[in-house]
């Protein structure tokens, strides 16, 4: 006689999966056995302190000329107090250009590799235990690496190097009126020292890229996100990864057409690299650069009453080779 | 006896109905993916990681061209021209295809717009006031670079400046593209777009 099953039966275990299955999904959605729960990976990272104190008897920012680029990056740095001011022995450096862009090093829309290489060779004079060089490109970012020619000159020079397909991002806390909370390359997280190499560029939302800028490439997510109150979030930024020093390059200048660009024609020579430890001093003097006065760029304000430092004054300029 | 079978009958759907719905739930979830990802990198992922590309090859708009390497449409403009994306958007850019050449060694965009004052209005904010002979309705040419605009349509020619294919072959590449535009969609416009374009 064939057994026929008991509706109750039946019922009951389809109770009993029931349980098993929704345990099992209150159990995953608590992300108990996730990796890295156990390690406090959903909590909020903190952003290292990358800025120090102000010494006096250097300028704050100066201005280089008449040299090559490396050339200049050297003087620069060397006139705000040496890499020595700002790297101490056995410390953890992230370099941080403007590494955006499939482009070439012609087409100005990233930072000239020769400043980043002569850079990392500073740190490492200056004993750095680890040199990195990292950005999160916009554009393909194996193909960016290498055609922006940064990664081979930061090899070697002797960094490591780093783009989102050879390190991940960590949720971490900005602090800021708008950016309180967001994705971080993890690289700039476990650096003691931030140096960031910005580029001098026209910029269709911000009307310039420059240093402050730059801090976008450490963030990951849709960054795109950020435009809708791009100068609150770029003083945000500022605020939140204040660099332990700024090398600008401005050995030519995208005055049309950024932050992409690619056109030639698009770019000044201007020949000059700018250091220093304020970063809107080096922005303010990046705008007058493009013809605008830095009072109209709303971020360079923004930071300016936030305490991150000052313009007016023209930046001391001193020549290479003379 | 006839209502209280019915009546057991509906407690069963109704306490299988919640259990169906878990486990659609558990489905559906698992499918796409609902909890956090993690960002880091599987190991090897340096060398098995392939080039970003579009989820799917689209037709190419242009008539003679493969499709293109990329396609971006206006939630993922950014992607392709962040920073300058809000721009675009602004002035009607709905998508950004995106081809790279290799004979002549150039990078070739081609920008949609739902209007040709927008179109005009970027390639005038991209290149300034000055036009020259070339393609389209109106035209800037360097020795690296063709950008023109057809209608709504907005193409940018960026030789690679490595190879240096020269203004020549660049404007071979930029009429190819432009005869290659689908002509029933151009909204051709006249000396002044703003006046006599034709709305989408």
């Amino acid at each position: 006689m064939k057994h026929r099953p008991d509706r109750r039966l039946v019922l009951r275990r389809l109770g009993q999966a029931g349980l098993v299955l929704g345990g099992s999904s209150v159990v995953a959605s608590l992300g108990l056995f996730s990796r890295g729960r156990w390690a406090g990976k959903h909590e909020a990272a903190v952003i290292p302190r990358y800025f120090l104190p102000a010494e006096t008897g250097f300028p704050a920012a100066v201005v280089a000329r008449g040299g090559s680029p490396a050339a200049l990056a050297r003087a620069a740095v060397e006139r705000v107090g040496g890499m020595g001011r700002f790297v101490r022995r056995g410390e953890t450096v992230l370099v941080k250009p403007n590494m955006a862009w499939d482009r070439t090093p012609e087409q100005g829309a990233n930072t000239h590799p020769e400043i980043v290489a002569e850079v990392v060779r500073l740190c490492r004079e200056a004993g750095a235990g680890r040199v990195v060089v990292a950005d999160v490109p916009v554009h393909d970012a194996r193909r960016t690496a290498a055609r922006s020619g940064i990664e081979e000159a930061a090899r070697a020079a002797g960094a490591e190097f780093f783009i989102p397909v050879t390190a991940g991002f960590t949720l971490a806390s900005l602090g800021g009126s708008i950016l309180d909370r967001w994705e971080v390359f993890d690289p700039v997280l476990k650096a003691d020292r931030l140096i960031n190499l910005p580029i001098v560029k026209d910029h269709g939302l911000s009307r310039l890229t420059c240093g402050m800028k730059n801090l976008y490439g450490v963030l990951g997510g849709t960054r795109g996100r950020l435009h809708q109150n791009i100068h609150i979030s770029i003083a945000d930024l500022a605020s939140a990864f204040r660099p332990t020093l700024t090398v600008v390059d401005a050995t030519r200048v995208m005055l049309r057409g950024g932050p992409q660009g690619g056109r030639l024609e698009d770019l000044l020579p201007v020949g000059a690299v700018a250091a220093g430890t304020d970063m809107v001093a080096l922005d303010a003097w990046g705008a007058t650069l493009l013809g605008i006065d830095p009072k109209e760029i709303d971020h360079i304000v923004l930071a300016r009453g936030r305490g991150l430092g000052t313009f007016g004054t023209p930046l001391e300029e001193i020549h290479v080779g003379t | 006896m006839p209502q209280n079978r019915q009546f057991r009958w509906l407690k069963s759907l109704l306490l299988a109905a919640p259990l169906a719905c878990l486990v659609a739930w558990l489905i559906v979830g698992g499918v796409k993916g609902s909890f956090s990802p993690d960002l880091s990198p599987s190991p090897g992922a340096e060398k098995s990681a392939p080039p970003r590309l579009p989820a799917a090859s689209p037709p190419s708009v242009l008539t003679g061209f493969p499709p293109p390497e990329g396609d971006y449409p206006a939630d993922r403009l950014f992607e392709r021209v962040d920073g300058a994306a809000d721009a675009l958007i602004a002035a009607g850019c709905g998508r950004i295809l995106f081809w790279r050449m290799e004979d002549p060694a150039a990078e070739m965009e081609l920008l949609i717009f739902d209007r040709a004052s927008g179109a005009a209005g970027i390639l005038a904010r991209d290149v300034g006031p000055g036009r020259d002979p070339g393609p389209g309705e109106e035209a800037s040419v360097t020795d690296q670079s063709v950008f023109f605009r057809r209608g709504r349509f907005y193409v940018r020619i960026l030789g690679d400046p490595a190879a240096n294919p020269g203004r020549g072959r660049l404007l071979d590449l930029a009429g190819r593209a432009d005869r290659g535009l689908p002509a029933s969609e151009i909204q051709t416009s006249s000396a002044n777009p703003a006046r006599q374009e034709i709305s989408p």
